[in-house]
């Protein structure tokens, strides 16, 4: 091989250099266009998107301070293996009338200070006290406030979402509340104390509310 | 930048447009394991931070780039961990992987470029891999212009310098 090269061979060889990556099949195409629509937010949420219609036991990791949660499965038995080290669970009953329960736990992170801190405020907290009906209602009204979100439809085009219009569900909403008073306590609280989180501290909920109207 | 609604609209036309190359380009630096939870990474952070996202297509996709290369620098600090979320793209990169080129195919380049120091080797693999101008890479690693170019330069000549050497070490063997 000859590597002399002259500005215009450095130019070709450079180029040709980048590594091999995985061709974009149509699979990989629709998986990266499924993966943008998990994780767009819910209007209001600082974390990623819940799924439309959570099913099984899947969990995501959540950047910052946001969340995706699943639902447990209706057995109400927790399936995640960090259940028994949860760091907060708090309760609440939908507009349906189902209970819920919530945890989170399995924080983490690059930074052990950040990761510590986050795991001090979520057992410090006592989240069953922020959690009035006055204050869901309170969040519920600002949200609707806010305006209507954003439903991806299976063909990638979007509609509006939320209270007021085809894709809306009141138990949704309720928990999507009761997270957002949860995720905003937490921030708040870390900010008040000058931590500043870094965008790879992850954390995981999962509730379980049988008989939810999903 | 733009108010929430519209930056919404606005961050799924400009993550449908790059989100393909911004994969890619965390493939070269990750690896496949560990591309598609970045992507996700990204993805979550560019919500977060939508109402910044710029307005022009070709700033929008530096933007991208840009939190993409703060997740590269975050993983290469630590351990990433695997996402349930992203679970169904990692098979489906697996199913697609190894119908490209040859792996071994600009070993000898890509060593050469290993061996600069680490902003010039971003520098050039962001020009010559991602396809950016050396002044858009530089943006993306937030250095001036100028210092981008004259970074560029001596990159070239030490590669240059490089390639001539072991070129005429093949030589003598």
């Amino acid at each position: 091989m000859n590597m002399t090269p002259g500005r215009e061979d450095l130019d070709e060889l450079l180029d040709a250099s980048s590594p091999p990556t995985t061709p974009i099949t149509a699979e990989v195409a629709a998986e990266i266009s499924r993966l943008r629509s998990v994780t767009l937010p819910a209007p209001g949420r600082r974390g990623p998107r819940r799924w439309a219609r959570p099913v099984g036991v899947t969990l995501a990791a959540v950047a910052l301070l946001g969340g995706a949660a699943s639902a447990a499965a209706a057995t109400g038995l927790w399936t995640v293996p960090w259940a028994p080290a949860a760091l907060t669970s708090f309760t609440y009953t939908l507009p349906s009338g189902a209970q819920c329960e919530q945890i989170i736990g399995n924080v983490t992170g690059s930074d052990p200070a950040q990761v510590e801190a986050v795991e001090y405020v979520y057992r410090s907290t006592d989240f069953d006290a922020l959690l009035t009906d006055e204050a869901i209602a309170a969040t519920i009204t600002q949200r609707r406030a806010a305006g209507p979100g954003l439903y991806q439809n299976a063909d990638g085009s979007t509609a509006p979402s939320g209270y007021g219009t085809t894709h809306y569900n009141a138990d949704e909403e309720y928990s999507t509340a009761v997270y957002d008073i949860v995720v905003t306590a937490v921030y708040d609280e870390l900010s008040s104390r000058g931590i500043e989180i870094g965008s790879d501290v992850s954390y995981q909920s999962q509730w379980n509310c049988p008989g939810a109207d999903w | 930048m733009t108010g929430e609604p519209d930056a919404q609209i606005q961050l799924i036309a400009a993550l449908d447009r790059n989100s393909p190359d911004v994969l890619r380009y965390l493939e070269r630096r990750l690896g496949p394991e560990d591309a598609a939870d970045a992507l996700a990474d990204v993805m979550m952070t560019a919500w977060r931070r939508a109402t910044s996202l710029p307005n022009q297509d070709e700033q929008a996709r530096m933007w991208l780039f840009g939190i993409a290369r703060n997740m590269v620098a975050n993983a290469e600090r630590g351990h990433r961990r695997r996402s349930n979320l992203t679970e169904r793209l990692r098979g489906a990169l697996a199913t697609a992987h190894g119908a490209g080129r040859p792996a071994d195919e600009g070993l000898e380049i890509r060593d050469a470029i290993a061996r600069l120091s680490p902003d010039q080797a971003e520098l050039v693999r962001l020009v010559h891999w991602e396809g950016f101008t050396v002044a858009e890479a530089g943006a993306i690693l937030d250095i001036p212009a100028s210092t981008a170019r004259t970074r560029y330069q001596r990159a070239r000549a030490d590669l240059k310098a490089t390639l001539t050497n072991a070129s005429v070490g093949e030589r003598r063997r």
